[in-house]
């Protein structure tokens, strides 16, 4: 099978950054992790922030709605565990937002809401059905955009789209929570992809999976035969995708499958009539058609150099360091990374509630590489995946030169981080040019 | 806690790093060097070395207050001095290229990385400029290149030194085992160094074979406009043209940034030195090529600029519906 | 940077070291590196056919750099290291173009014992049999070797100066009236017959009454600059032009002292200049001076040989070369044996007029006293003929004059 790809980027074969560690791990997903208590941010996804309708001292049960929708693009907010209401505060997110947070203390009873049931037929669920279905869930892209589910699906309605694409290249290194849903939920994302499908009146479902991942592709097929005879009006489609850094990108992956090039600010909805869709967002989907089970709890993939690499099933709101307590070797890390290693954010402090859009968590004994002269080596231009020079855009905003930069196309920088990864100087590239990159895009926009 | 930007992992390859893996590369001509040459070589590269090294440190430090900064990049370049010149220099004329070299093409523009012609190829120039060095008056020390009074006297005259070129054959020329440069022309030896360099990923493999490739078909077509027959061999070790294509074509700080414009530059060099050489000019083919290019190099830089991405596209008539239909006559599995 | 990085760089040089090593001994095994081995080979592939030695050592004479007409010089050994003859390259320019030939000449130099052509731009090259019947000519006779051709033979000399007019035959003699600086006294004889100068000879003697300057000169301890021929060469170079020129205002000595006619000379020769002035005023006067024959001073004439015994010698067995010139040699002319009856001074010296027409005074600077074989050459080909014969003598006024 032809592998798709496009131009630049780095494999990260190339330099395994844990000492050679395996990509992703092999074993199964650790399913039940049970925190004391959780906090639940009303703001974890793009748009206005929730509202709090639950009181303190409640009694709340797993899949009770804690934060209602306060607008069009607002989504609610679901407990993942069964508890009491201990707190309703103000929290300061990790970008700088401020919203309401709600804390819950654990009852480790598990007990679920009285709305969560096993739907009979639920591929026979109307559109109208299954957007309602959806507003109620609050799900939201899991791959790290945050956007509401629901308002994509009409958009892309609206739009006409005929594709739909499930994106299952995690190319991030050591993010491997994709990966697992595909092997071990096959179903359950076929379902979710499925009933997306149906919503947004599509008749191709084209699966995007990495050829480091070549050993699920019989299982999809295996798969995709099955639910021929439940979707007979679909075609399912899988294509392959090179390993290759920062894959994963939507601008990237409709360049791979479609050699058409996004601009910023561009949506693939209205330009090649096609719609993105995580894995996590699909198997989400699926739990809410067949269950009502809104997004309680996610898959989040744990790695560092410091620690064998592993994926955990938390429920939404539990707290990093008490994942990371039940982590070996977590206490040696100089660094906490919320999210990738390369794109992923550090924590001054671990104390910080898993959110909707939180793939995974890095622990980081290494330091970085010295800072050394820009010696021209040019990797960083072979390594951009948008054609952006960082070397240049590093040296003159160092000396300010914001509009040169911007002449440069610094505002189509993706923030992919590549750049930062392979320069052998330790510039930090990505940090100053993603920076530039929103100040121009903001400038364009106003 | 430590709280750094993203990403949080690196490759592996910090500059000291590759300029380890460097040095390292350069081992096996230096062991050909002494393998030939003995105690004289060694004291040569060493001196070479060091001089560089100390030379860059002192004016970092008093032109820049670079302090932390250890430049390995330095002994680099010295080593590559000290390979490029024939065993009979003396270590007043290498003092003079190298403080020439390191002064006035590496530190006066800026230092490590910013430097417009290869320091290295540069010093060479200046020895054979200023003192014109004759490398056919070395001789192969043979039994007496462990002799500690050859490294003052030079070593003695031996009647193999005649009609060596004739004689010389096939490993001889491939090992460097002829009157020359010390380091420059072990073909073999240097190529081993080329293979370390490719497996650890400190330059690409294009550059090196566009440079060996253009330089054989090159000579191959012209030679014939000599008078005096020169094999194709001979004319690889004498050249030093694979000491090139493995140690300067691919130098980050001189070559084009745009792995393109290396490669075009790659196949110049090739070119030129193939022409040079047949013209009759050995040391001139080794050097002469690829300072020429470096003098290319900041106008190519500045004149070619990777594409941007969605660059040029019409976004308002995207041919949305004949896409998806070519795509999914693609993707039936 | 940490620890496994240091130990991966430290581990892979010593990879690379080792390696590099394997693949220098091994190809030092393969073509073992013996070159003397080869060159032995090559010098016996192409030199074999002329000497059938088991070695061949190039050598350079430092004195001879100058001297252009011989490119190689090699010596021939036996498997007993002993020498056993020497082989030349020598190129000879003519009006006709050039011939570069290779000979071989015995270990005492006075015999050609194979000669070949290696390649030659004469205008007029002459067929194969022309060159076999010249090399049968040459095998094996002594040398050196004049030409008996029915031409002017007049022309071959440098006929085209003339003598000076008004000199007395005679031997004159003029010297400095002191030492100076280095300890030398400068002398000058010049030997006129028929008015001509047949021959100059400038020397100096020491104060401390050793050895001469010529001698110091060649035995190394009287040197001169850098790059400068030793003194006995370039005070040659001026006897012999002198006589070639007859008049010393043609050699162009200029006010500072220094000539550049002459090839070969860049030392002072102002001196040279007084005496043989004084020399040739002497001889227009007809002053004939007594000349000192106190000490050690050799008495010869300056287009003779040195004494073969104070040469300089590479030969092992000076015995050899010290019969050099023989004296029982066998000129096929009887002049020669009138004048070698002469003996002294006059030695060499070939009286015009005794002799036949056909033959000269003097044969490539040689006199013909040397001249121990008179080959017929080819009448088809004469100039070839000259040209060849005047290799063979190149080499061997080489061989005479800077090895033994």
């Amino acid at each position: 099978m032809k592998k798709l790809s496009f131009k630049k980027g780095w494999f990260p074969m190339d330099g395994l950054a844990f000492d050679g560690k395996l990509d992703f791990p092999r074993e199964p997903v650790l399913e039940v992790f049970s925190p004391r208590e959780i906090l639940l941010p009303m703001l974890q996804h793009i748009g206005e922030p929730a509202e709090p309708i639950v009181k303190v001292g409640e009694k709340v049960t797993v899949g009770q709605m804690i934060g209602r929708s306060s607008g069009p693009l607002s989504v609610p907010v679901h407990t993942g565990i069964s508890g009491t209401v201990t707190g309703i505060k103000q929290y300061e997110l990790l970008n700088r937002k401020h919203c309401m947070a709600v804390e819950i203390t654990n009852d480790h009873k598990r007990t679920l809401h009285t709305s969560i049931q096993r739907r009979e037929k639920p591929e026979r669920l109307t559109p109208s059905v299954i957007s309602k279905l959806l507003d109620f869930s609050g799900i939201v892209g899991m791959g790290g955009e945050g956007y509401p589910t629901a308002k994509k699906c009409v958009r892309a309605y609206q739009e006409g789209v005929s594709t739909l694409i499930v994106n299952a290249c995690q190319s991030e290194p050591y993010l491997s929570g994709d990966i697992h849903l595909l092997r071990e939920q096959l179903d359950r994302v076929i379902r979710g992809a499925g009933a997306l499908s149906g919503l947004c009146k599509v008749s191709n479902v084209v699966f995007c999976v990495m050829d480091k991942w070549l050993i699920e592709l019989e299982a999809l097929r295996d798969a995709f035969a099955r639910f021929q005879t439940v979707y007979p009006d679909r075609k399912f489609i899988v294509r392959v995708m090179r390993s290759r850094f920062p894959q994963g990108y939507e601008r990237l992956l409709i360049k791979a499958l479609y050699n058409v090039e996004l601009p910023a600010g561009r949506r693939p909805e209205n330009t090649v009539g096609a719609v993105v869709f995580n894995v996590s967002t699909c198997a989400a989907v699926a739990d809410m058609v067949e269950r009502n089970m809104p997004l309680v709890q996610r898959i989040i993939s744990i790695s560092g150099d410091t620690t064998q690499g592993h994926n955990m099933l938390v429920p939404i709101g539990s707290y990093a360091d008490e994942i990371l307590a039940r982590v070996p070797g977590a206490a040696s890390a100089n660094r906490i990374v919320m999210g990738g290693a390369i794109t992923g954010a550090c924590l001054t402090n671990a104390h910080v509630p898993i959110i909707k859009t939180t793939q995974g968590l890095a622990l980081i004994r290494k330091s970085d590489p010295p800072k050394t002269p820009c010696v021209h080596c040019g990797a960083c231009i072979d390594a951009c995946p948008v054609g952006l020079q960082p070397y240049l855009c590093h040296r003159l905003l160092e000396v300010g030169d914001e509009k040169t930069v911007e002449e440069l196309g610094v505002a189509q920088c993706i923030s992919c981080g590549a750049c930062s990864f392979v320069c052998p100087a330790g510039k930090d590239l990505a940090f100053t040019i993603s920076r530039a990159g929103h100040r121009a895009r903001r400038r364009g926009r106003s | 806690m430590t709280l750094r930007p993203a990403p949080h992992i690196h490759r592996h390859a910090s500059s000291p790093y590759i300029y380890l893996h460097v040095l390292v590369a350069l081992i096996p001509p230096c062991v050909a060097a002494v393998f030939f040459y003995g105690v004289r070589a060694i004291v040569l590269i060493l001196w070479s070395a060091l001089l560089f090294l100390v030379s860059d440190r002192i004016i970092s430090v008093l032109l820049y207050k670079d302090i932390h900064y250890y430049d390995i990049s330095s002994l680099i370049s010295g080593i590559m001095i000290a390979l490029m010149l024939p065993a009979n220099i003396s270590m007043l004329h290498l003092f003079v290229g190298v403080a020439f070299a390191s002064i006035f093409v590496k530190q006066v523009f800026g230092g490590a990385g910013t430097n417009l012609f290869n320091p290295a190829l540069i010093g060479r120039a200046f020895i054979e400029v200023i003192y014109r060095v004759r490398d056919y008056d070395v001789v192969l020390p043979g039994k007496e290149r462990w002799v500690i009074q050859t490294l003052f006297a030079g070593s003695s005259s031996d009647s193999s030194a005649y009609a060596a070129d004739a004689l010389s054959d096939f490993t001889e020329w491939f090992m460097g085992a002829v009157p020359g440069f010390m380091g420059a022309s072990a073909v073999v030896l240097i190529i081993f160094g080329g293979i370390y360099l490719l497996l650890n990923g400190v330059i690409r493999p294009h550059e090196p074979l566009a440079v060996l490739v253009t330089f054989i078909l090159t000579f191959v077509v012209f030679s014939g406009y000599r008078t005096e027959s020169v094999g194709l061999i001979q004319a690889i070790a004498e050249s030093g043209v694979v000491f090139v294509a493995v140690f300067a074509v691919n130098d980050y700080a001189t070559s084009p940034i745009d792995s393109r414009f290396r490669v075009v530059a790659a196949f110049l060099t090739g070119f030129l030195s193939a022409v040079i050489y047949l013209l009759g000019q050995p040391v001139f083919a080794l050097l002469l090529p690829v300072l020429l290019m470096n003098f290319l190099t900041p106008i190519a830089d500045f004149y070619t600029r990777p594409r941007l991405f969605a660059q040029d596209i019409d976004n308002r008539n995207p041919k949305v519906s004949k896409l998806v239909e070519t795509h999914a006559e693609e993707v039936e599995p | 940077m940490n620890r496994s990085d240091a130990r991966k760089i430290v581990l892979s040089a010593i990879i690379m070291v080792s390696l590099s090593l394997v693949a220098l001994i091994g190809s030092a095994l393969i073509s073992n590196y013996s070159r003397q081995e080869k060159t032995q080979n090559y010098f016996r592939q192409n030199m074999g056919h002329l000497i059938d030695a088991d070695r061949f050592e190039a050598y350079e004479v430092p004195e001879a750099i100058s001297d252009g007409s011989v490119s190689d010089f090699y010596i021939a050994y036996d498997m007993n290291r002993k020498v056993l003859g020497y082989v030349l390259t020598v190129r000879i320019s003519t009006d006709q173009g050039e011939l570069s030939s290779r000979m071989a000449i015995s270990e005492t130099g006075d015999r050609l014992l194979a000669i070949e052509v290696l390649d030659s731009s004469m205008q007029s090259l002459p067929s194969l049999n022309v060159m076999d019947a010249l090399n049968g000519q040459l095998q094996g006779v002594r040398i050196p070797v004049a030409l008996q051709l029915e031409y002017n033979s007049e022309e071959l000399i440098y006929s085209e100066y003339p003598s000076v007019e008004g000199l007395h035959d005679g031997v004159f003699f003029a010297e400095n009236d002191d030492y100076d600086n280095s300890g030398y006294k400068d002398y000058v004889e010049i030997t006129v017959k028929d008015g001509r100068i047949i021959s100059v000879n400038w020397d100096a003697e020491a104060k401390d009454g050793g050895k001469n300057r010529a001698q110091s000169s060649v035995d190394g301890e009287y040197n001169m600059p850098d790059g400068q021929q030793i003194w006995a060469a370039q005070s040659y170079s001026m006897e012999n032009m002198l006589v070639k020129v007859q008049d010393l205002d043609k050699l162009a000595i200029k006010s500072d002292g220094y000539t550049e006619i002459v090839d070969g000379v860049d030392m002072k020769v102002n001196v040279f200049y007084r005496l043989a002035k004084e020399c040739i005023e002497n001889s227009r006067n007809n002053v004939i001076k007594e000349i000192p024959t106190e000490g050690e001073r050799t008495e010869e004439t300056g287009t003779e040989p040195s004494e073969a015994e104070e040469l300089p010698s590479v030969s092992n067995d000076a015995e050899d070369a010290s019969n050099f010139p023989g004296d029982e040699v066998s000129i096929p002319s009887d002049t020669a044996k009138v004048e070698i009856d002469n003996g002294g001074i006059e030695d060499g010296v070939v009286v015009p007029g005794e002799v036949g027409d056909n033959l000269i005074e003097s044969v490539d600077g040689l006199p013909l006293s040397e001249i121990r074989t008179q080959i017929l050459g080819v009448d088809s080909a004469p100039e070839f003929s000259a040209t060849l014969v005047s290799a063979v003598n190149t080499g061997y006024k080489y061989i005479r004059d800077y090895v033994l």
